[in-house]
């Protein structure tokens, strides 16, 4: 997003900012556009009264920063996922695809989140480090064209310099792989300039037990203590 | 995605916190589907919600959409996410939707113990569960919790530190009603996820004990 030199300076965009890029400097608002997620929050819910704020569209932002807008802004559509947001269905509907199974994990590593944002660098340094313990990246992933080499999580050199809200890398291994991927984690997390979200996805066993847990203590990992429960009300495609 | 596990806060507050997913999958139940939407529609909004959004135009209960749009709503979206403002409330929305069988998928957020036991009560089996792991990395940088209870209500991350921070001082002046920065502060949240009571809960009294 960019400001126009019709600013008056009101300051009314300033606190809309998701990651704090619109700053008053000289008595008008200016927007950092390294920073700039181009999450198009502000243009969304502020009515600046002198009309100064452009938001360019999807198809007007240039590569590679038009992927900023892709992963920031929900409304924006992926040309991958051709939907909005910034994952997959994941568990969500694993009641009728069976994508997780039995003795599966999914991890979701949500690069940025909450509210700091990130680079796609340091999505590649993440990536690299799980790709090592076996991970296995989602295809659906809006990332996963991204990555030059899906083996390695090796992202495209043009784009490590991108900052978006946050991006997902979305990954499955075997339930016994769960403590390398925890030490892989480990391993990186003081090597990038941002936070991560964590999350596991698996089966729920019949007795209502989840059976990742006994590998995630084992590990070290508190869970917290509310979560996303698929409720099994889909019809399975195969009963 | 509705990043809805990752909400923080007290144990206390999110006992009245639960988000609920409908969602169809594009080439196995999302054509033809718009009836039973409409009528997964209804029920929310017969039973209760605290708020509701539509990914298509950006609208949510504070910035233009209404119980009434809502009802007529009979598309064939991708998804129908809306928050709940209590157990109860969750757990009628969970058994009205079974008693339709609709064979969509649904997804419940919320405090584990609490949904595992609404679904033992209704006889209801969980089947795939997304567990939240919390935050690492560079955690420094995060604000302070009593932001963070209200800002991880969105999904999405689109709402600001900063405009929760201020309203949050507003309210503590006496500047800004509770109800009134609660729908300032969800306005940017598209998917609707965010819940507006317990928002106004967490203005009020603040939010002490986190988890």
């Amino acid at each position: 997003m960019r400001i126009t030199e019709d600013c008056i300076g009101c300051g009314v965009c300033v606190p809309y900012c998701t990651i704090g890029a619109i700053t008053l400097e000289g008595g008008v608002a200016v927007s950092d556009q390294d920073k700039c997620v181009e999450c198009a929050v502000c243009t969304r819910c502020v009515v600046c009264p002198v009309d100064a704020m452009i938001q360019l569209e999807v198809a007007e932002l240039p590569y590679p920063r038009n992927l900023r807008r892709y992963f920031s802004d929900p409304i924006a559509i992926s040309p991958v996922t051709l939907a909005g947001g910034r994952g997959t269905e994941e568990g969500k509907t694993n009641d009728r695809t069976g994508r997780f199974k039995f003795g599966e994990v999914g991890f979701g590593v949500e690069m940025g989140r909450p509210g700091i944002s990130t680079s796609f660098a340091d999505a590649q340094t993440v990536a690299q480090a799980v790709s090592k313990v076996g991970a296995v990246f989602e295809a659906k992933n809006p990332i996963f064209p991204l990555l030059s080499d899906p083996a390695t999580g090796t992202f495209k050199p043009e784009i490590l310099g991108e900052r978006v809200l946050s991006l997902i890398i979305e990954f499955t291994v075997s339930i016994e792989k769960t403590p390398d991927v925890i030490a892989a984690l480990r391993s990186v997390e003081d090597n990038i300039d941002t936070v991560f979200s964590l999350c596991a996805i698996t089966r729920v066993n019949p007795d209502k037990t989840i059976p990742v847990v006994p590998w995630l203590e084992r590990a070290g990992v508190a869970i917290r203590p509310n979560a996303k429960i698929n409720v099994g009300l889909g019809r399975p495609l195969i009963p | 995605m509705t990043h809805s596990l990752h909400r923080q806060g007290s144990i206390e507050s999110l006992q009245d916190d639960y988000v609920f997913i409908a969602r169809t999958i594009a080439g196995f139940n999302r054509e033809g589907c718009g009836p039973k939407l409409q009528a997964i529609r209804n029920i929310l909004c017969d039973v209760g919600i605290s708020n509701t959004g539509r990914m298509d135009t950006g609208e949510n209960m504070t910035n233009g959409l209404t119980e009434a749009k809502l009802r007529a709503d009979d598309s064939a979206a991708p998804i129908i996410a809306a928050a709940v403002p209590s157990r109860a409330n969750m757990r009628e929305i969970i058994r009205r939707v079974q008693a339709a069988d609709f064979g969509i998928s649904i997804t419940v957020s919320g405090l584990i113990d609490e949904v595992v036991a609404m679904c033992r009560e209704l006889g209801v089996k969980p089947h795939t569960v997304n567990l939240s792991l919390g935050v690492h990395g560079k955690t420094d940088l995060l604000p302070q919790e009593d932001c963070l209870a209200l800002t991880t209500m969105c999904g999405h991350a689109l709402i600001a530190t900063n405009l929760a921070r201020q309203l949050r001082e507003e309210v503590a002046a006496g500047r800004t009603h509770p109800q009134d920065a609660a729908r300032l502060i969800a306005q940017p949240c598209i998917c609707g996820i965010f819940n507006l009571v317990r928002a106004e809960k967490l203005l009020q009294g603040g939010d002490r004990q986190q988890t």
